[in-house]
């Protein structure tokens, strides 16, 4: 069962690995390619939310204040230092998980709802301080001609380009993702996420896991966010905005709450569901929020199912064979 | 001085909309540990059915539209809590389903009023337009002292009800132990509906009042105030009704004295500011019970 279950893995990742490499030379649109990168930008998002609210179990509403460090820093490196693009991809990303370091150490001290609404309060500050910071953001108008990648002599004009570049940073998200989560440290916060007393007990320093894990969410959320603003070549403040937080929680939520997979497939759902329906124009929102609700339904349904399950395998075992 | 007072006759205005706002917040995260995060836009349907109501019918006199109203939109509360809310409690899904869900919710309510009633800013019909009375050198206007005597009215209502009713202190029962309420015979459905409905006719007259504050309403009055009145809630500790309307005068006032002596550009940023510096000291709001946590 194991063997075959491993040959299934391994076959299934290498039929994925194709699609992703020929998929852009398909002879597919533009459009079509965009979409595919703004998918990679969200699942990496979504996957450092996943470490501190899916594995940790700490609910952070501000995920899009993160974002928006991402991409305000490295636009503006790029823009005002004229640093190489990919270098300022990595060093916003680095600047973003400084920021939620210091920031989680403060926050973190709270949980539940309290410490929802404090990253929510967070990121709407980040939000209100670079609209009003206008000497160095330009405020509401936002950032114009983000320049675009380039190695060496190679310019990242096309979206083929930036496509491979944004899988190459996928791969190791969820590598890094995957081994985080298989770690001595992954299994601490499973044992927060399960009892906070329990595993303070066990000497396991909550404050320190929690705010690891907030400043790798802070890091992946900061990588997104400077892919995002490449791509785009235009940002302003309502890339903070909490409706972004609320979709990336939504996809750690749909995914499963520490599920890493699920994470991944509820990204490609929630973030292709919107082009999917704009050919409803008014309507797609509509649509969107009603599939939310279904869904969370169905998931309702799907775990009373299981406990039926678990109560006739009960009854079945406790009858004499 | 003066210049003082009508601030302070600003924040109390302003306050008392948070305050009501707030208040509904609060009792549902009482009773379900739940963030409601269609609570917001609650605000804003509950303000446009009253808005409907005026204008289908501009001879109804003004309390029995406020009535009609503030009903409608308890029973949107009661209708989503039973199709959404309920299902996610019956399956035992842990809260955050239940908040993906409103956040579902939310969406769907926004989107039909969108179609109902279009993008447009509309003139919010006021009664007593423009009539201001003068106490001492402060002018005051009609529609800020409707505001602050009708919060007063129902938060004397709400302390009436919550602690001298036997449906009050069903209300406190389920908060304090949901399955030890049910044992005692009590229906822990009905009271939750119950919650459902006082918090959203609560979010809808605020919505209403708001409204005729700013003269006006939009499809997105919701979200700012649904920001602002959660952080009051949490300012007075989440559960806390009083503590909710406390914290909501304490965000109204940072807020209207930062832009009347500071600057505008940070009044949204102040309350925020507030609301960090205030759980950073006492982390479980201003008004916390302390509860002590069982292994």
């Amino acid at each position: 069962m194991r063997k075959w279950d491993k040959k299934k893995k391994t076959a299934a990742a290498l039929a994925a690995a194709v699609f992703l490499v020929i998929f852009p030379f398909a002879g597919l649109s533009d459009y079509l390619i965009r979409v595919a990168i703004m998918l990679m930008i969200y699942i990496i998002a979504a996957l450092g939310l996943n470490m501190i609210s899916g594995e940790a179990g700490q609910v952070s509403m501000g995920q899009a204040g993160f974002f928006a460090v991402g991409a305000y820093g490295s636009a503006l490196l790029s823009l005002k230092l004229g640093l190489p693009v990919i270098l300022c991809m990595v060093f916003a990303a680095l600047i973003t998980g400084l920021v939620s370091a210091v920031l989680g150490i403060l926050a973190l001290r709270l949980s539940g709802g309290y410490l929802a609404v404090i990253t929510l309060a967070l990121s709407e500050a980040i939000r209100l301080i670079i609209v009003n910071w206008s000497s160095l953001t330009n405020g509401n108008v936002g950032l114009v001609a983000i320049p675009r990648p380039k190695l060496g002599p190679f310019m990242f004009q096309g979206y083929t380009e930036y496509y491979f570049m944004t899988l190459l940073f996928l791969i190791l998200a969820v590598l890094a993702s995957r081994n985080i989560i298989r770690s001595s440290f992954g299994l601490r916060l499973k044992m927060i996420k399960n009892d906070e007393i329990v595993s303070q007990t066990s000497g396991v320093n909550i404050l320190r896991e929690k705010v690891i894990a907030f400043t790798i969410s802070g890091l992946f959320a900061g990588l997104s966010g400077a892919l995002y603003a490449h791509l785009m070549r235009f940002i302003e403040p309502s890339v903070g905005a909490n409706v972004r937080s609320n979709l990336f929680l939504c996809m750690v939520v749909l995914g499963g709450m520490g599920n890493m997979y699920g994470t991944i497939a509820a990204a490609v759902l929630l973030g292709i569901l919107p082009e999917l329906l704009r050919g409803f124009d008014a309507l797609n929102q509509l649509i969107y929020g009603l599939i939310l609700i279904v869904a969370m339904l169905f998931k309702a349904k799907n775990i009373s199912l299981e406990s039926i399950k678990a109560r006739l395998s009960v009854r079945r075992a406790g009858k004499p064979e | 001085m003066v210049y003082f007072m009508q601030l302070v006759v600003s924040s109390l205005a302003l306050g008392a909309v948070y305050a009501l706002t707030a208040i509904g917040y609060s009792m549902v995260y009482g009773v379900l540990e739940l963030i409601n995060f269609a609570h917001g836009t609650v605000f804003m349907v509950g303000a446009y059915l009253y808005f409907m109501i005026v204008t289908a019918a501009p001879a109804i006199p003004w309390f029995l539209a406020f009535l009609l109203a503030m009903a409608a939109t308890g029973l949107v509360g009661v209708i989503y809590e039973r199709l959404t809310v309920k299902p996610l409690r019956d399956a035992g899904m842990p809260k955050f389903a239940g908040l993906i869900c409103l956040i579902g919710v939310s969406t769907v309510l926004q989107q039909l009023m969108f179609l109902v009633m279009g993008s447009a800013t509309r003139q919010y019909p006021l009664f007593f337009e423009g009539k201001v009375f003068r106490i001492g050198n402060v002018n005051v206007n009609v529609t800020q002292m409707i505001i602050i005597g009708i919060t007063a009215l129902v938060l004397a209502i709400l302390v009436f009800f919550v602690n001298r009713t036997k449906m009050g202190m069903s209300m406190r029962a389920v908060a304090q132990d949901q399955n030890a309420a049910q044992l005692m015979g009590m229906s822990v459905n009905s009271v939750i509906a119950m919650t459902f409905f006082i918090g959203s006719a609560l979010a809808c007259l605020s919505g209403i009042m708001s409204c005729m504050n700013f003269r006006g309403i939009d499809i997105s009055v919701g979200s700012t105030m649904a920001i602002k009145a959660f952080t009051a809630t949490v300012l007075g500790g989440i559960g806390n009704l009083w503590g909710a309307a406390v914290g909501a005068f304490i965000i109204s006032f940072a807020e209207v004295m930062t832009a009347g002596y500071i600057t505008s550009n940070l009044r949204d940023f102040s309350a925020f500011a507030i609301l960090i510096v205030i759980l950073l000291i006492k982390p479980d709001g201003l008004f916390s019970r302390k509860v002590q946590k069982k292994v």
